[in-house]
């Protein structure tokens, strides 16, 4: 058996029980990985599948421009260190602004939850 | 800080583009690697497990660029999304983002168009070197505030001033063109030499004036202007050397202007100013038109400037106590001189034109507004998908910006469209500094304009928009609480200020317009209909002597009175309703002036025998001038009524004699005076003035006259007469031109061309304002109905009279209106003294236009608040119940 593949590659087929992932949630994600201690990219990924349960779907790839703009915008920050396995890697850590944001989109993204709940239950007469 | 971050990192990506690439590159494949040595320690064979980690990571190349992307261009990134999404969400309603492109352009469009002209003559500079440093030297007199100086004046200046590189002189004047087909009446200056380097022009071709050129005596020279030269020589450089005939005088081309030379006015020729300022008589009170220009020393301002001309004229005061009594010099920006008459007009029009595109922002700020609730639920979504509130503003400015964008684009259009228009309307009201047309400075203002707009009706329905709550917006059921009372608040006072705005430029327009009609009403004092004017200018050479211009306009006259269709025909020196004429100093017999205080300045009409007769000016006591009185006979003099009260008060003028000149003088003969006629108005808006009518035989004795104009009394349509009138000068002298052909009625039209253009452009204004205002407040009490159908129909269902609801409705239409008519009374009685300048027989706080226009105001509101009022009236109660 492979080891457990957190975002299975969207051309393999059998998606039907992951979630695409909502835009705008990603950042989230990688803050709460990265809120745990710090990773490089391939740790901040299977962190994910691990506290995801394995329940999202992204190509690998698209973690990147996340957490380069994530970088830009103070969120996190980044250095070279070296990995495990004894490579160079690149390290991410949480920045001051990092936590902050962490916490708001938290907050956020539970309003809005319970919010697509509460209109997922509207009855059709009442529209 | 946002910006210097965003430019650091530009910065970066382009000068550190290897490292951060090499490290970017770096970081991928060791992810590739680590999750294919993860998949062949979990028993995959090292080639199918690099292959599957390299799919399972997918498009390496695209996520490199969407990673450069995110290093780099971050801002514009984010403003092409949201110029992209602006552009699907106005797409999708078409209806709303046509009204708003066509409301915006129209208000941008009119801003544009004014600001064109405000540009071309308040603020683009003249077209000569520095020009900034350009003044005007006038003079003032007790009894004209402004006028060119004397000759002898201008020298003294010219030798005396220490403020100025130099004093140049130009005369405004116009010379007859012969020997090159018809004969052409050419705008012509008289220049000193001295002039064009001063302004820092330089012949296009050949030499400018040289100081040996400029002097009695010198070479008869002419240098021709661009247009001129291409017009009558085909811009061809053998011109140079040739000679050409101006008043019966050859002169020798010597230069070409540059092209788009123009010294307030276009001009055909420029000569020599010596030669013609030889003729001048020895008389500092002769102010023949002489515009002296001088250019400021650098480090002189124009304060310093102005004290040493005062001190000159101090001087030359004392100096020539006769003439030169209480004379002062001034010293004006030239520009600012050229300008000052219009400027103030041009500022009340762009001030307005701004107020339209006020309430056009008003408008779409509500529409927006409305707009807002159907939109509730996509700016909820996005806030819960993690969009702050002011990336959502953002986004929502974006639109307003796109919107005022596409307004600006169609305003230019429409700006370029209205410009032919304007200016034909605007006529002779603006000097010629220039040509106005769009240019950087008018995209400029434009662009400055769109964004403001933009701004200024995008951001309050987007601070409004982005502040909801996201729960109820969610959760359909809660609609109609939604839109609560600080956005219908919002609402309410964008069209109370609208309201209060139109209402300001319509009680401008109502003074303006009263004025007007005032304006038109006034009686010249002659009958102004049937009469045909034409200019004879003859030339100084070919009519040398006084016998030969006589003859010359004898026998015209009669000629002219025996065409048939012609019931008389005369002619003068200067007609009335132009605003100008000339002033002459005179005396009367046995009242010699004490001192110079008591010089006597009125109005010199030299006239033909039968021309007040032909403008049918009442006689009021004595006879008119006859064809007996000539140079020959008893000088004579008809004066007006003016001129017999103010100077012979408690005696009748008849039989008093007169003297030209401001002293008595053996020399000069005494005019008697011999008949008294009514008043005729110089111009419409001011107060007929003294004046003398002498006949022409014997005013030519006196001072030579070389053009008069020409007036025909005639039984039909006067335009029917005017080539027989011109086949009967060209009978008496191929050679003369006959120009200017009008009517007394387009003359007289004429002189109200100022009055006429701002009294119309603020009408036009007004006129919109009004429209934009009533809409908006259409639209808002539309949608006050829509809103609150529910409520009507329970009222109605609760027992409430239909005609309860349209008062209600009603009620709170006109409340609104009142309170902006309200607002519009207060600003209107601040800001029409910025008109006063502007009214005739009116006062800024005219009564009957602060009440009549607040009173049409509030009918024409009345009638938009009615129609959404009967709507409300009609609503079924079960239908409306079971709506919502």
């Amino acid at each position: 058996m492979y080891p457990p593949n957190p975002f299975r590659g969207a051309t393999l087929p059998n998606a039907s029980a992951q979630a695409q992932i909502l835009p705008g949630t990603l950042d989230l994600l990688i803050l709460r990985a990265v809120s745990l201690g710090p990773l490089h990219g391939y740790g901040i990924l299977l962190r994910i599948g691990q506290i995801s349960g394995h329940a999202l779907l992204i190509e690998q790839g698209a973690l990147y421009p996340g957490l380069f703009r994530l970088v830009r915008q103070g969120l996190l920050k980044a250095t070279w260190g070296t990995s495990e396995n004894n490579r160079r890697a690149k390290f991410y850590e949480l920045t001051t602004a990092g936590r902050k944001r962490l916490r708001e989109e938290t907050a956020g993204w539970n309003r809005l939850a319970a919010a697509i709940a509460s209109a997922l239950a509207t009855q059709p007469e009442e529209v | 800080m946002k910006f210097l971050a965003y430019f650091r990192s530009v910065a970066a990506k382009f000068f550190h583009r290897s490292q951060i690439e090499n490290d970017m590159e770096e970081e991928l494949r060791s992810h590739i690697r680590d999750r294919a040595d993860d998949l062949v320690r979990s028993g995959l064979p090292r080639v199918e497990a690099e292959r599957r980690a390299r799919i399972e990571f997918g498009g390496y190349q695209k996520y490199k660029e969407e990673i450069r992307d995110s290093l780099g261009a971050h801002f514009i990134e984010t403003l092409l999304q949201d110029v992209r999404y602006a552009f699907r969400i106005l797409r999708k309603s078409p209806g709303f983002t046509l009204v708003a492109v066509l409301t915006l352009a129209l208000g941008i469009g009119a801003n544009t168009a004014i600001f064109t002209v405000v540009n071309a003559v308040l603020l683009r500079p003249l077209p000569f070197r520095d020009s900034g440093k350009l003044c005007l030297v006038t003079e003032s007199l007790p009894s004209f505030p402004l006028l060119g100086p004397s000759y002898q004046n201008y020298v003294d200046f010219r030798d005396q001033a220490k403020s100025f590189e130099g004093l140049a002189a130009v005369h405004i004047d116009r010379m007859n063109l012969t020997g090159q087909g018809d004969p052409q009446r050419l705008s012509a200056q008289m220049a000193t030499a001295s002039l064009l380097p001063l302004l820092g022009v330089d012949a296009l071709e050949g030499h400018a004036f040289t100081a040996d050129e400029d002097r009695y005596g010198g070479p008869a020279v002419v240098l021709l202007s661009y247009g001129f030269w291409q017009r009558n020589f085909g811009g061809s450089a053998s011109v140079l050397g040739k000679n050409i005939t101006l008043n019966d005088q050859s002169y020798t081309v010597t230069g070409i202007l540059p092209p788009g030379f123009q010294l307030i006015v276009p001009v055909d020729v420029i000569v020599p100013f010596a030669p013609w300022a030889h003729g001048l008589p020895d008389d500092r009170n002769w102010h023949p038109g002489i515009t002296a220009i001088g250019r400021l020393k650098a480090g002189v301002t124009l304060a310093q400037a102005r004290a040493e001309m005062a001190t000159i004229a101090q001087r030359l005061d004392k100096q020539y106590p006769v003439y030169d009594t209480d004379m002062g010099a001034h010293v004006d920006g030239m520009q600012d001189l050229l300008v000052q008459n219009v400027r103030p007009a041009l500022l009340v029009l762009l001030g307005a034109v701004a107020l339209v595109l006020l309430i056009a922002c008003g408008n779409i700020a509500n529409l927006l507004l409305a707009r807002a609730t159907s939109r509730q639920r996509e700016i909820a979504v996005r806030t819960a998908l993690g969009a702050g509130r002011l990336r959502i503003v953002r986004q929502l400015l974006t639109e307003s910006v796109l919107l005022a964008v596409a307004g600006a684009a169609l305003g230019l259009l429409l700006a370029r469209l209205i410009m032919a228009p304007l200016l034909s309307l605007a006529a002779k009201t603006l000097p010629n500094v220039g040509k106005i047309g769009l240019d950087a400075n008018v995209l400029a203002f434009t662009a400055t304009i769109a964004l403001l707009a933009g701004v200024l009706f995008g951001l309050a329905p987007a601070l409004q928009t982005a502040k909801f709550d996201i729960r109820p917006a969610l959760s359909d059921a809660s609609r109609s609480a939604i839109g609560g009372s600080g956005r219908h608040r919002l609402r309410n006072i964008l069209v109370v200020t609208e309201v209060a705005l139109a209402l300001v430029l319509l009680i401008g327009a109502g003074l303006l317009i009263r004025s007007f009609s005032r304006l038109q009403n006034v009686q010249p004092g002659f009958e102004p209909s049937h009469l045909l004017l034409a200019d004879v200018p003859l030339s100084p050479k070919a009519y040398a002597q006084s016998a030969q211009r006589m003859e010359f306009f004898d026998q015209l006259l009669q000629r002219t009175r025996n065409l048939p269709g012609v019931i008389s025909a005369g002619a003068a020196l200067v007609l009335p309703v132009t605003g100008s004429g000339s002033m002459i100093h005179f005396n009367i017999e046995g009242r010699p002036p004490k001192t110079a205080h008591d010089y006597i300045l009125i109005g010199y009409r030299p006239v033909s025998p039968e021309y007040l007769q032909t403008l049918r000016v009442p006689l009021l006591q004595g006879r008119m001038l006859d064809n007996s009185d000539t140079e020959r006979g008893q000088y004579v003099a008809v004066v007006n009524e003016d001129m017999a009260k103010q100077y012979f008060p408690r005696e009748s003028a008849l039989g008093k004699r007169i003297q030209l000149g401001a002293l008595p003088n053996n020399q000069v003969p005494w005019m008697t005076i011999v008949g008294i006629v009514g008043d005729v108005k110089q111009s419409l808006a001011t107060e007929a003035s003294s004046e003398m009518y002498i006949p022409y035989r014997q005013a030519d004795a006196m001072l030579p006259i070389f053009t008069m104009s020409v007036v025909v009394r005639t039984a039909n349509d006067p335009h029917s007469e005017a080539s027989a009138l011109r086949s009967a000068v060209h009978d008496l002298n191929p050679n003369q031109p006959l120009v200017n052909f009008r009517t007394m009625q387009e003359n007289i039209a004429a002189s109200v061309s100022d009055p006429r253009f701002r009294t119309m452009l603020l009408g036009i204004f007004a006129a919109s304002a009004l429209l934009l205002s009533i809409i908006g407040l259409y639209g808002l009490m539309a949608y006050s109905v829509a809103q609150r159908t529910a409520e009507i129909g329970i009222r109605l269902a609760l027992g409430a009279q239909r005609g309860d609801v349209m008062r209600m409705i009603i009620g709170d239409g006109l409340k609104l209106v009142l309170i902006g008519v309200a607002l519009g009374l207060g600003g209107a009685f601040a800001l029409t003294r910025l008109l006063a300048l502007f009214l005739f027989g009116v006062v800024p706080n005219d009564p009957a236009t602060f009440v009549a226009v607040p009173v049409i105001l509030a009918l024409v509101a009345l009638v938009a608040c009615w129609i959404p009022a009967r709507r409300a009236m009609r609503i079924d109660p079960m239908v409306a119940l079971r709506y919502e």
